[in-house]
């Protein structure tokens, strides 16, 4: 599947705007989905899913005759099983757990927009109509069950009534098996819930070596000779950008999450990164190093974050002059650029000729390893923008931020 | 004029020492508390004229215990400042709705801490530093 389908797949569509090509890609990414361990697990829970409606009193005829005639098929993808429904009509069900992040999101979508009616599709094993019902976990999409007929207008008020019971009961079933094979998921700590703790346990030791720095360098405790102030200075700024990366990581996800909001309003670029530079100012002038703005016609006030976009473009400064040799000047040229009906603001970061960055920055693996990076680049996605690595050959370029240009009013 | 009292909560008592040396040396005196429900018997015993109140805190945590304090008749116009780390943006607007009034994110600096506690003292004197922290 290439990531711009998937793209495509998750904005949401109304049923009725729903092409049967879009149908169909839907419908092949929950089939591709699945490996053989996780189609035994779904199998297993299928079957005991089966015991017990088949325990259902009003249905008790038809699922004691259905699990009579269970035909059980293990493939790569899914546990599937045949049943007979009351009319007499043969349709496969099939059960599909651990969706990919990204399927989840487009079934999430769908459901969200809900498509009530089964989709016609013509299927290679001479199934023609198939309907899909999302598995929950909570409010979590984690898997799907669907059920395939043969002949178009077979399904009836029963089959997708028994659909939503199955559904239902999978994903008790599933939830348990989870637990019941990884103890640890067991206890219920969301990712929101980590990072909360997460937050709140690394910056409280860190709040106590800021504070006590602070203590000794105003002289609570008697005065300090200049070496030793020089080394709690050292602690105090190592504890502080620690913490920020905290502070930063947490908003991130917060904001990937929705429950943070970026504030936009128009801003000058240039502006924005001179305040960045000037927060790196101590740094430059340690390494004795510079950084040039040049301006190329006159780009347009972009609505941003300003606050967060500064902060991205401080840790990726940051990041560069770290690699980039001592004594150099980095040259930073503010430009538009026009792409696909699109206007871009794109600042490129250059070296001065002959200099180049120090280790293996340009390799994927290695950017990966920074946490700064990590948290700039996804701030910057998060405003619809993009960093780009360049070959470093290429005029002593090394990278490009994109911003899309939003004309603030 | 007496000395201001501050009381701290902070389940902490590390960071309770470090408030305590901040604020005494502004002339505060600081007596603390370590969880909500000593900080109830603290509001009992002792009459603050402000609260530092941490925002996680084991059992009872800073926003139940804000709203329990705001239940004392002593205390319902009392200023009380929260601490949360940074990052906690929801928790800080659920502790101003259950009655704080103001907050300070961690890490913090020692004078901000110190300008935020003296801004609801605005025109009213405070001695110079006085011993630092009693525990109640």
């Amino acid at each position: 599947m290439l990531p711009s389908q998937l793209k495509k797949l998750s904005r949401p569509l109304s049923a009725q705007k729903l092409s049967a090509e879009n149908r169909l890609l839907r419908f092949q990414l929950a089939t591709s989905q699945g490996d053989l361990n996780e189609a035994k697990l779904l199998l297993a829970a299928v079957l005991r899913l089966v015991e017990q409606l088949a325990t259902c009193p009003p249905n008790q005829p038809i699922l004691q005759r259905a699990l009579q005639s269970i035909t059980q098929e293990v493939s790569a993808q899914a546990a599937a099983l045949h049943i007979w429904s009351p009319q007499e009509h043969c349709f496969r069900l099939s059960a599909y757990h651990n969706l990919s992040e990204a399927l989840q999101q487009a079934w999430e979508q769908l459901f969200v927009d809900p498509l009530h009616e089964p989709i016609v599709l013509p299927l290679s094993n001479g199934f023609q109509e198939v309907h899909p019902v999302p598995i929950y976990a909570g409010s979590e999409i984690i898997g799907l069950l669907t059920a395939c007929w043969e002949q178009v207008g077979q399904s009836g008020r029963y089959e997708q009534e028994f659909l939503k019971q199955a559904a239902m009961l999978l994903s008790l079933l599933i939830r348990g098996e989870e637990q019941r094979m990884f103890p640890a998921a067991s206890n219920d700590l969301t990712p929101d819930a980590f990072v909360s703790m997460l937050s709140h346990d690394l910056q409280a030791p860190l709040s106590l070596i800021i504070g006590y720095a602070e203590v000794l360098l105003e002289g609570y405790f008697g005065p300090l000779a200049e070496e030793q102030a020089e080394q709690i200075r050292t602690i105090q700024a190592s504890a502080q950008r620690a913490a920020d990366l905290i502070t930063q990581l947490s908003d991130i996800f917060k904001l990937s999450q929705g429950q943070h909001t970026l504030e936009l309003a128009p801003y000058a670029i240039d502006q924005l990164l001179q305040e960045a530079i000037e927060k790196l100012q101590s740094f430059l002038k340690d390494r004795q190093q510079h950084i040039e703005i040049s301006v190329e016609g006159t780009p347009p006030p972009i609505a941003i974050d300003g606050e967060r976009i500064k902060e991205a473009l401080t840790l990726l400064l940051h990041y560069i002059a770290r690699r980039a040799p001592t004594q150099s000047t980095l040259h930073v040229k503010i430009s538009v650029a026009s792409r696909q009906d699109e206007e871009k603001l794109v600042l490129t970061i250059a070296l001065e000729p002959q200099a180049t960055l120090q280790g293996p920055y340009q390799k994927t693996e290695q950017r990966s390893k920074s946490l700064s990076l990590f948290i700039a680049q996804t701030m910057i996605q998060l405003h619809g923008g993009q960093v780009i690595w360049l070959d470093p050959q290429h005029d002593g370029e090394l990278v490009r931020v994109e911003l899309p240009i939003t004309h603030a009013s | 004029m007496m000395n201001k009292k501050i009381l701290v909560i902070d389940d902490e008592p590390e960071l309770i020492h470090l408030l305590s040396i901040f604020l005494s040396t502004a002339g505060f005196e600081v007596i603390s508390a370590h969880d909500g429900p000593q900080a109830l018997q603290a509001l009992e015993r002792t009459s603050p004229d402000l609260i530092i109140c941490d925002m996680v805190m084991p059992g009872m945590d800073g926003i139940a215990t804000v709203q329990a304090i705001r239940q004392h008749p002593r205390a319902t116009t009392l200023p009380i400042i929260m601490l949360s780390a940074r990052g906690q943006t929801q928790d800080i607007e659920q502790a101003l709705d259950a009655g704080a009034n103001d907050y300070i994110t961690k890490p913090f600096r020692g004078a901000d801490v110190v300008a935020t506690v003296k801004k609801y003292f605005m025109g009213e004197p405070v001695n110079a530093a006085v011993p630092a922290e009693k525990v109640v």
